[in-house]
């Protein structure tokens, strides 16, 4: 089992680059792997209550853990618009994280 | 965490997106953490450190990156690498501020051998 971090820069109304890595991180889940999802700049609108952000909640009840930048939220006044389960770290926690997964995607 | 390395690839330019503030967020924070970190600066990215910017409603991305390789994130010979062909595709070979050297993709192999994690910010 690997532990997959993926992490999401672009919104979803641009282009079709959320679905991919939403796409990839439900396939590593169903392959047994450990997939997490960090949101930073304009990736944490992916997670406003919205079409997209039902998606993003889904996944999360499948077991991938939703990370959102806290400079990424609080610049887009993001705070109480986002969806349930989202977990908000500062930028050190994403350090950590790209130095401790096996496999560090950004998108 | 100390005596990690990371290798930070870039490939976008200043003032399109926020990816050179993530970038410069992350090697702040490494400085932190005891991180070593080395910026190999691609493609449109090797205008970063372009020098003289002159921005009107935005920090000067050159100034900022340019203070974070003088300081020294990693006091080894090199900090930051600017993509040789990128920076003469664009005419800024000669302008690239202090602490940046000019190198190529030889460079970036030899960092993602010796880095502990090597990210693209694209």
């Amino acid at each position: 089992m690997t532990n997959l971090l993926l992490v999401l820069s672009k919104d979803p109304y641009t282009t079709e680059t959320p679905d991919l890595v939403l796409d990839i991180g439900m396939n590593a889940k169903e392959k047994g792997n450990d997939v997490s999802l960090y949101l930073i700049e304009d990736g944490i609108t992916a997670a406003r209550k919205s079409e997209f952000g039902n998606k993003l909640a889904a996944a999360e009840k499948k077991g991938i853990r939703i990370f959102a930048d806290d400079k990424a939220v609080l610049s887009r006044s993001l705070t109480d618009k986002l969806i349930g389960g989202v977990e908000i770290k500062e930028i050190g926690t994403l350090l950590d994280y790209i130095m401790e997964y096996d496999r560090v995607v950004w998108f | 965490m100390t005596g990690k390395q990371l290798t930070i690839v870039s490939i976008n330019g200043p003032y399109r997106d926020e990816g050179v503030f993530t970038m410069i967020r992350l090697a702040h924070a490494a400085k932190e953490k005891g991180i070593n970190v080395n910026f190999f600066n691609y493609l449109d990215a090797t205008l970063i450190a372009h020098k003289e910017q002159a921005p009107k409603e935005f920090p000067p991305i050159e100034t900022i990156f340019g203070t974070i390789v003088k300081k020294g994130i990693k006091k080894p010979k090199a900090d930051a690498i600017a993509c040789i062909k990128c920076t003469d595709a664009r005419g800024v070979t000669k302008q690239q501020t202090e602490g940046v050297i000019i190198g190529g993709l030889y460079d970036l192999g030899e960092w993602t051998g010796e880095s502990d994690k090597t990210i693209l910010i694209g």
